[in-house]
Formats: C-alpha cells, structure tokens, sequence
C-alpha cells in the first residue's frame, strides 16, 4: 500500500467532519472570552503601576 | 457585528472539516476535542491580523491548528501525563466512514504528533518544503521522517490483506 491511496479517505474524513455547520454565536465566544481576559489583564497592569507610582511619591516624600 | 468578526467567521466556517479532522486526529474524547478546537479557535483569531494573504487561506488554518495543537500535547505532557498511552484517537464513528478512512485511522493512531502532521499535510498535496515550513522545521527532518513513515505503512499494511477500495 502506498501512502497515496490514502488521500481519498482523507478527503472523506474531512467531508464527514464538514457536515454540520459552526454557530456564529460559538465562535464569537470563544473569541469574546479572549478578549474580555486580555482587557482584564490591561486593567490590572494599569492598576499595579498606578499604585506604584502612588507608593513611589509618598516613598520620596518621606 | 463588526466586519473583521464576520469574515473571521465565514473563514472557520469555510474551513471546519480542516480543523475538526485535526483535532480528531491527536484528540479521542469529545472534551479534549471541544478543548483543542476552541485554542485553535482563539489562536487563528490571534494570528487573523498578521494573514496578509501570501499564502493560501487553507495553508494557514492548517500552519495554525497544527503548531497549535502541538504546543499543546507538549504543554500537556510537561505538567502532567493525565492521558494513558493507550487511549484511542482519531475515532471513526460514523458509519458513512468506508474501509479507507478506517485504515487511515489505524495508521495515524500509531505515529508519533510530529508524523501524523507530516502525513495529514502530504495527504493534502503539500511538498517536503512546504511542510517543512508550515511545521517550522527543516525540509532534511520531514524527508527523514517521511522515509520512516513510509516504510512503517509498508510494514503494517502490505503484508496483510488490507485491500483499498
């Protein structure tokens, strides 16, 4: 057997797994999720070095 | 909904049999299938903005999903080995699946992550350059690899009474 008579199956395996369509709604979640994680992330970045700063001054005051 | 979203939908929808056949090929359960689709998922949204339309789009879903789900058998395998070496994959349980797709089946089940992308990327008419670069490795790896998968399908199959269709 050569590895060429595989093709044809593996062009069905995709057509079977083809078959049923993706919700938009699924996909929009999972990109959704990404995105609300990555602005959380940006928050507390922002968060942090606002405290540092803060902590910094009052440091140098002292 | 913004127009960005919308063609990024229209792209995955297009080409769901490329990312479902592969995550069926290195996942068995339903859940770490679901789990494996959903990085690729977020993965191709990441890297949406970096396609500038070189290459083809179905040579970058499947440049994406493949190191995606690579990185993440290796990330896996670091923290701990949760799945037993036994555990069956790329499961055929349609039956409008014929004798080929369940050779097929067989056959990948028993190479290694690496191989099995070699194979599915040869399957799909790509050349040892191509599939070099799309699994960011060199051309001298994939042929040497490629020698060894090609003498173990000789191996398994030709000296049995596997007949193609």
């Amino acid at each position: 057997m050569q590895l060429n008579d595989l093709e044809s199956a593996w062009k069905q395996f995709k057509l079977l797994n083809a078959m049923h369509h993706i919700e938009s709604k699924e996909i929009l979640l999972i990109i959704e999720i990404a995105e609300n994680a990555n602005r959380n992330k940006l928050q507390t970045v922002l968060l942090n070095l606002v405290m540092f700063v803060i902590i910094t001054i009052f440091c140098q005051a002292g | 909904m913004e127009l960005k979203k919308q063609n990024f939908i229209q792209i995955v929808n297009e080409n769901r049999g490329i990312i479902r056949s592969l995550c069926k090929v290195y996942y068995g359960s339903n859940e770490d299938q679901k789990d494996a689709f959903q990085d690729v998922i977020l993965q191709l949204w990441k890297s949406f903005d970096t396609f500038r339309g070189e290459s083809e789009i179905s040579t970058w879903i499947y440049r994406v999903t493949l190191n995606t789900i690579l990185t993440k058998i290796r990330r896996d395998k670091k923290s701990v080995t949760v799945e037993s070496m036994d555990t069956p994959h790329f499961y055929i349980s349609d039956s409008k699946a014929d004798d080929n797709v369940e050779l097929l089946s067989i056959f990948i089940q028993s190479l290694k992550d690496v191989d099995k992308a070699i194979v599915v990327l040869y399957l799909e008419g790509y050349r040892n350059m191509e599939i070099a670069e799309i699994l960011k490795t060199t051309p001298t790896n994939v042929g040497t690899r490629f020698n060894r998968i090609k003498s173990l399908l000789k191996m398994k199959f030709n000296n049995k009474s596997y007949a193609t269709k």
